[in-house]
């Protein structure tokens, strides 16, 4: 994953998840582990929540676009490892 | 906040600041199907102001002292349902709970504030955004690189 391409957003502004009950199936084990790693970084991520609250949603029956939106994240991610929230003592 | 063809439920996004600083944020499926844009908004600005109660009761342990906290909505006919006490047939059957924000604005604990969409730093939690408008975010948030 780390020659990736990279991406400037963590998902594609039109894109459309649905269920995708013709889509090729994925180990949901594989997914339900990325999702868990993504949903821990959220905490210190805020900027991809949205991205990954909404393909935790297909965890029941991960299929290949789903696997394909997770893996733009990662690709987001690889481009911004350095981000981070920053608060100043000028603040206070 | 835009709804997602799943399930027709649309996304609360609410965010906190305590001066600059982020401290608290949410992106949340709304448990409720909501009929408007105006209800989806409310409904967020409803649990906003419920996060925002509890911060300001955390901060008088301090002693810090807050009123008339400031809440910002990009939806117009949202802020005046939270003024004026007025049924109307569009909003009659809103739950009762999320009328609560209607009496913390009476009570001057919190108000309502307009923002246009283009200043709605929330966007970032409730849709998926393009590359400017994703950026332009992201600093507001102050989420940025490493110095």
């Amino acid at each position: 994953m780390n020659e990736a391409k990279i991406m400037a957003t963590p998902m594609h502004p039109s894109s459309n998840l649905d269920k995708d009950e013709k889509g090729k199936d994925v180990s949901d084990k594989e997914y339900r582990g990325m999702i868990g790693s993504l949903l821990y970084l959220t905490a210190s991520r805020p900027d991809i929540v949205f991205a990954v609250g909404l393909c935790a949603h297909f965890q029941t029956a991960p299929k290949e676009s789903h696997l394909t939106a997770v893996k733009r994240i990662f690709r987001y991610l690889v481009g911004t490892t350095d981000l981070g929230l920053w608060y100043s003592i000028l603040w206070c | 906040m835009p709804e997602t063809k799943l399930k027709r439920k649309s996304t609360s996004g609410t965010r906190q600041f305590l001066g600059n600083a982020l401290i608290s944020w949410l992106c949340r499926k709304q448990n409720t199907i909501a009929l408007s844009t105006t209800e989806a908004e409310y409904v967020s600005a409803s649990n906003c102001c419920s996060q925002v109660l509890w911060i300001r009761n955390q901060l008088e342990d301090f002693s810090i002292r807050y009123k008339n906290i400031p809440i910002l909505c990009d939806n117009t006919s949202a802020i005046n349902l939270s003024k004026n006490p007025i049924q109307h047939s569009r909003s009659k059957h809103i739950e009762i709970k999320h009328h609560f924000i209607r009496d913390h604005v009476n009570k001057k604990e919190i108000e309502l504030i307009f923002v246009d969409t283009k200043n709605q730093l929330v966007d970032i939690f409730t849709k998926p955004l393009v590359e400017d408008c994703f950026n332009f975010i992201k600093e507001k948030l102050h989420i940025i690189h490493k110095p």
